[in-house]
């Protein structure tokens, strides 16, 4: 672990510090390492000098001590006198008293003139202040018979020691120097290279200047470290030169494959749309002929031919039009428009569409919109339409008994509304195993390879995608064999002009209506949508029991009443009211299917007919006619509002202006229609449609002809096909409109037929100047209505 | 001593009388004194022998062999040397007749004073004998060890040549101590 404020220093005086203090060390440590054994050695060889001295006086006096003659003891220590460093010696014999002495005039004046206590029988030393102490034994015959003591001054080794202590003081600058020199030596030799690299490596870093080298000084790891950096230097930069080449030939692969990508989408899309187109074109000729068919005499068998021709031709173009929709959320093409629409029409539409089917299957088709719900938002009314259909549909394809419901509820604030809708049915419902891929594409509840129910199994995946467009989320739930709820929520405005066909809240204020239906989810609905109106509601599931009702007292003003009642049927059920005197004026309205409602000449002015299941409107304006029929003051109020007019008609504002007037036959009276229609058989299907009519008609097979007619024959009214060759509709409009304006003609109505009923397709006609635009395959009642709509408005 | 004495004639009759009775316990503490160790002939005999080295044809058995002649009055004060040691060989005692010294195998005579004839000291002369006697002119006769008659302190007298000349080897140490006999 380095100490933090070693690794803050720069690299040179790390290097610089640790060779000093490692020779330092190094040096000081050898120096205190050699003075001491120099000095051990030089103590040692004195002492066994010494100590030799002391063996031969001692052998030389043992005859002395033996016979104790002291003097011949001390002249043989006297002998020791030219040995400078013997301060002292004595002999004592075993008993430990000194027999003989020798006394150096060096032995300071301090020390005692004593033997130290030593054993006498062994030879030793010991050290004593200022010197050592030596003593060896006296023997003889082998006997100790006493010792010789020598007192040695350890002066020298002390000389010698202080000698090399000065000397270290030169070991230490000695090593304290080398080491510098050694250090900025090694120091530069490190450092340097590497800072060097360093300021490269910074002007790499820096200024991405790959042309940056660095001077190789040593063939050492220094040197590689140089060589190998210049070398990764060369590499960058080559591989920059390479990568940007590579980039460039990516870039331009990637462009060209982009382009060939986006030349294969718009070539698929172009080829959709042209096939679809060529497909809509033999089908618009097939459904219009079958439906001209239908019209002719034939036998019954003919007709049941025909129908299924029919339902085949509108079952492929539903068909085409998911493939086509499909197509585009592939492509990401599929956008939403907003424009103001009414969600409780659309699905009173819907519900019109699947009525037929629902009423095969006797299914119970209920529809509830809340009431305080408003009607009309901005959204993509078409897409919702098309996704409750599909919804719907699917509830109806896929119930054999019981019922399909729609409920639709949610809550507006500051003009923005939450809307929830969700279709429950009482079908086969989807396995655990099925529901979580139930809105990929193709798939189906019913996979399996002997599947009764048809289907491309695009429904439900382009549903999801039109909900998740719109900022929702389409949801399933499902038991199989017990049903299913699809759901979704979406947020849209609410349109501020837009027409709300439901009464309003006070339009019933103190009525009394009698509803009168067996099916439970029907009645329930039906009380709480006139309840919301005003009216006090009584309930009853039987004639028998709608009739005890009406006895009482007050009686219901209105009747509302499904025509299959348990124990009557409506017309019963209306004769036994007209019979009662007390209840013969009472209007009723009945809820019946179209095969049920018969004839116009059943109407006495106080029975009101409305296909079920009920639309709003029909049965919104049935109310409202039953209630001026009851002479009620409400109507009054309902005059007042709009609902009703001068002649006690209902109406509803905003929509009946709008609304395309009912197929009626107009009476062409010579007037000249133009058809601009490139196809044959399309021209066959229009002519056929209007033929009859008292119109004078003439077929244009392109744009161009369409001009140059229009300026001939100056028709009262085109039929612009929108897709023909050499000149398109758009293009031809244009060129009418213009021409108009040169020669200040009336601006004649253009009818746009075309297969491209999305509102972005209504709104490139309406910008080219367009009128109006029907929706192909051709329907007679649809094209009809168009023509009557615009010539009664050119008359006026 | 003669000094002493002249100062005890020269004071007055009660301290002379004093000084009488002082030097005669004086003497009497003299005499009761144990004998000095260097007075016991057999000791300085056995230390003498300690620094005397004899050849090897000198071997007569396991004990150190010392001997007296049989009429030496000194003899029973070597007894207590047979429990001594001498080059590790335990001290063996013989009196032996004077006609037979020479004879005998010995590693040492002892001759008290008087009792060292010529004749048997010149006999053994050239003998790995070590002769050693208080008898004054011992060493002129050829012994090899005259014990000394210096008061107070231990003293050998030596002939120089018959230390050289003897098969015996007296060392240095000994020899150091030694005074060398005068003709």
């Amino acid at each position: 672990m380095i100490p933090p404020f070693l690794g803050k220093l720069p690299l040179y005086w790390k290097v610089t510090i640790a060779i000093m203090v490692s020779t330092v060390v190094v040096l000081i440590g050898s120096y205190a390492g050699f003075v001491v054994l120099e000095t051990q050695t030089f103590r040692k060889e004195l002492l066994r000098d010494r100590r030799g001295f002391a063996e031969v006086t001692a052998a030389n006096v043992s005859a002395a001590l033996v016979f104790e003659d002291e003097l011949t003891i001390n002249r043989n220590l006297e002998s020791l006198k030219g040995v400078s460093d013997i301060q002292a010696a004595y002999v004592v014999d075993k008993d430990g008293f000194v027999r003989g002495r020798y006394i150096s005039p060096a032995l300071p004046l301090s020390v005692e003139r004593a033997p130290i206590d030593l054993p006498v029988d062994r030879v030793l030393g010991a050290s004593l202040p200022g010197a050592f102490a030596v003593q060896t034994p006296v023997t003889s015959d082998g006997e100790v018979i006493g010792a010789l003591q020598v007192r040695v001054s350890s002066e020298r080794l002390e000389e010698r020691v202080s000698r090399y202590q000065r000397l270290s003081v030169v070991v230490v600058l000695f090593a304290f120097a080398v080491s510098w020199i050694l250090a900025r030596l090694v120091a530069n030799f490190v450092t340097v290279p590497v800072s060097k690299l360093n300021e490269a490596m910074q002007a790499v870093r820096g200024e991405r200047d790959y042309g940056q080298r660095v001077d190789k000084r040593s063939e050492d790891e220094l040197g590689r470290l140089s060589e190998n950096f210049n070398a990764m230097l060369t590499e960058i930069a080559q591989r920059d030169a390479t990568l940007e080449e590579t980039v460039r030939e990516r870039t331009e692969q990637l462009f060209l494959s982009t382009e060939k990508a986006k030349a294969a989408s718009r070539a698929k899309s172009e080829f959709l749309a042209n096939m679809s187109h060529e497909i809509r074109t033999p089908m618009n000729g097939m459904i219009g002929m079958t439906e001209l068919l239908l019209q002719t005499e034939m036998s019954s068998r003919q007709k049941d031919l025909a129908n299924v021709i029919m339902s085949s031709g509108v079952s492929l173009v539903t068909i085409i039009n998911d493939i086509l929709d499909f197509s585009k959320i592939e492509a990401g093409k599929f956008k939403l428009v907003n424009a103001p629409f009414n969600m409780r029409e659309a699905i009173d539409d819907v519900v019109s569409l699947v009525a037929g089917a629902a009423e095969e299957k006797k299914l119970e088709l209920v529809v509830r919109y809340h009431p305080d719900l408003p009607e009309s938002f901005v959204g993509d009314g078409g897409r919702i339409r098309q996704v409750i259909t599909n919804l719907v549909g699917n509830a109806v394809k896929f119930t054999e008994e019981g019922s399909v419901r729609i409920d639709v509820d949610g809550q507006v604030k500051q003009g923005k509304a939450r809307i929830y809708l969700a279709v429950t049915d009482t079908g086969i419902g989807i396995s655990k195993e099925k529901l979580p891929r139930i809105f990929e594409k193709f798939e189906q509840a019913d996979g399996s390879s002997a599947r009764r129910y048809e289907g491309t199994g695009l429904g439900l995946s382009i549903s999801r995608s039109i909900i998740e467009l719109a900022g929702g989320q389409l949801q399933a739930k499902s038991i199989e064999g017990e049903g299913s709820t699809f759901s979704f929520e979406v947020r849209m405005s609410v349109a501020d002009s837009g027409v709300e066909i439901n009464l309003p809240s006070d339009a019933l204020e103190g009525l009394s209506v009698l509803v009168i239906d067996a099916k439970d989810q029907t009645r329930n609905v039906l009380d709480e949508l006139v309840s919301s109106w005003g009216a006090r509601v009584d309930t009853a599931t039987n004639a028998k029991r709608a009739l005890q009702i009406m006895k009482r007292s007050p009686q219901p003003d209105i009747i509302i009443s499904d025509y299959d009642l348990p124990d009557m049927t409506g017309d019963e059920f209306c004769n036994a009211l007209r019979e009662d005197e007390a209840t013969s004026r009472k209007p009723i309205v009945v809820m019946a299917s179209p095969s049920q409602i018969g004839q116009p000449t059943r109407d006495d002015g106080l029975t009101a007919f409305v296909s079920k299941p009920y639309r709003i409107e029909p049965l919104v304006r049935a109310v409202s006619e039953a209630m001026v029929a009851a002479g009620t003051e409400q109507a009054k109020t309902l005059t007042e509002k709009g609902r009703l007019d001068e002649k006690g008609n209902a109406t509803v504002p905003g929509k009946d202006e709008q609304d395309t007037p009912k197929a009626q036959t107009p009476a062409g009276n010579g007037l000249k229609i133009l058809i601009a229609e490139d196809n044959r058989v399309n021209q066959l299907v229009v002519t056929n449609m209007i033929a009859g009519l008292g119109f004078e008609i003439e077929i244009a097979d392109n744009g161009k002809i369409a001009v140059e007619k229009f300026k001939e024959e100056r028709p009262d009214l085109i039929i612009m096909d929108v897709s023909m060759p050499e000149m398109d509709g758009l293009e031809a409009t244009k060129a009418i409109r213009a021409y108009e304006r040169e020669t200040s003609f009336g601006r004649v109505p253009i009818i746009a037929a075309t297969a491209h009923a999305m509102e972005e397709d209504k709104k490139r006609c309406r910008e080219a100047g367009m009128d109006d635009y029907v929706a192909k395959p051709l329907r007679q009642d649809a094209i009809l209505a168009k023509i009557k709509k615009w010539i009664s408005e050119e008359a006026a | 001593m003669k000094g002493m004495r002249s100062d005890i004639r020269s004071g007055p009759a009660a301290l002379r009388v004093l000084r009488g009775i002082s030097l005669s316990l004086g003497l009497l503490f003299l005499a009761l004194q144990p004998a000095h160790a260097q007075d016991d002939p057999g000791s300085v005999v056995l230390k003498i022998a300690r620094f005397t080295t004899w050849p090897a044809s000198a071997e007569f058995g396991q004990t150190f062999r010392i001997c007296l002649r049989d009429d030496d009055p000194a003899f029973g004060r070597f007894v207590s040397l047979e429990e001594k040691t001498v080059g590790q060989k335990p001290v063996s005692l013989h009196a032996v007749p004077p006609s037979l010294l020479i004879a005998r195998p010995c590693h040492l005579v002892y001759f008290s004073n008087g009792f060292a004839d010529p004749q048997t000291v010149a006999g053994l002369k050239l003998r790995p004998v070590l002769t050693i006697s208080p008898q004054p002119g011992f060493a002129m006769l050829g012994g090899v060890v005259e014990i000394g008659q210096t008061p107070g302190r231990f003293s050998i007298v030596i002939d120089r040549q018959t230390v050289i000349d003897h098969p015996l080897t007296v060392s240095a140490q000994l020899l150091a101590m030694a005074q060398e006999a005068s003709q």
